[in-house]
């Protein structure tokens, strides 16, 4: 009974001898861990975007948008240069969701620097369609004729004017 | 094509360059040529963007010819160009000296540092270019914000400010954004397809 407090005394010091040892070196090295953890995590995730980089440029699904898109309203976008037209109307059939926003904004870039506004009050009117029979019902609804279709869901309309 | 580009880019890196270099304090000139080429970067965009700015809301949307754009943006690049090798030699000698004590000095943990982040920069590099190629126009905000207002300052003319109105039913505005981007865009856009911009502006 009387040994045991100083055996639990020696191994006290030999655990708080160890610790301290330990406590040292990470000292004199924790500047050398962290560079090490910074450069492999940096390492990881250059490597990680280089792969996702790769993939993605060889994927053939997801072929630039924007070019097919820009290209189907070239001739529209020649049409407006020629009319002199400074703004136009938007419709389309999409409903109002995140979808609809990015077709508006491409057609809008697609048509730059004409401006698109999003209502059917400018003399011209963009109809940007996914699907072409929709028409029909869009130019009802609105009171809008047809000016040109130059397809693939790319219609230039106007308003009736009573 | 890349010619154009690489003198698009040149220029206004070399703007910036000799800006940043002539500013910068002789005494920490030594070992910061790679620091004053990153800052030579932003700042030499930024002199670009404002120059051209300058130059649309003067004479530019109104049929000037884009030379008088390009060219005093060049003089001044000369101009800067020539002081800073003239102030450039008398650095020299002390510059060679810090380069000398800068390479002894150099630990093992730096070099690591050093391999490690010239790794990570050649894959963002690589990344980047293979990000361009498959969607050159960028991404959503840049067809929604940046390049749209490029397009806008490069086919609009005299409409140019379109790019920056908002309205009840547009709103290409987001005029909480920095105004200098898209002018850089349409720097690269400009020499891209210059049928687009120098036939209607010269």
């Amino acid at each position: 009974m009387i040994a045991l407090p100083g055996r639990l005394r020696k191994a006290h010091h030999f655990v708080r001898h160890k610790v301290n040892t330990m406590i040292q070196i990470f000292r004199r090295f924790r500047s050398h861990i962290a560079a090490s953890l910074l450069a492999a995590y940096s390492l990881y995730h250059a490597q990680a975007m280089v792969r996702s980089s790769v993939q993605n440029f060889e994927d053939t699904a997801g072929l630039d948008a924007i070019s097919a898109f820009d290209g189907r309203f070239s001739q529209l976008r020649e049409q407006l240069l020629q009319y002199g037209c400074r703004e136009v109307g938007y419709v389309t059939d999409d409903p109002e969701d995140a979808d609809w926003f990015t077709g508006y904004s491409r057609t809008q870039y697609a048509l730059a620097p004409r401006v698109v506004d999003d209502s059917t009050e400018q003399a011209l009117i963009v109809a940007n369609l996914r699907d072409q029979s929709s028409i029909v019902s869009i130019m009802r609804n609105r009171h809008l004729s047809l000016v040109m279709d130059y397809g693939n869901g790319v219609v230039l309309l106007s308003r009736q004017i009573h | 094509m890349i010619p154009k580009i690489l003198l698009a880019f040149g220029v206004s890196f070399f703007l910036g360059f000799f800006t940043t270099s002539l500013l910068w304090p002789d005494r920490l000139r030594a070992r910061s040529l790679i620091l004053r080429c990153c800052l030579a970067i932003g700042f030499g965009l930024g002199i670009s963007s404002c120059w051209f700015f300058m130059w649309l809301c003067l004479v530019g949307a109104h049929g000037a010819n884009f030379f008088a754009l390009i060219l005093p943006e060049l003089a001044l690049t000369v101009g800067l160009g020539v002081s800073y090798f003239v102030f450039h030699e008398d650095l020299t000698q002390s510059r060679a000296h810090e380069h000398v004590r800068e390479v002894e000095g150099k630990d093992l943990v730096s070099r690591i540092f050093s391999a490690v982040f010239y790794v990570v920069l050649a894959c963002a590099v690589l990344s980047f270019l293979l990000i361009s190629l498959k969607n050159p126009h960028g991404d959503y905000d840049a067809t929604a914000t940046w390049n749209l207002r490029a397009r806008f300052l490069a086919r609009g003319a005299v409409h140019w400010r379109d790019a920056f109105v908002d309205s009840q039913h547009h709103s290409r505005a987001s005029l909480d954004y920095p105004l200098l981007s898209p002018p850089q865009s349409l720097d690269f856009g400009n020499m891209l397809a210059p049928s687009q911009f120098w036939f209607r502006l010269s």
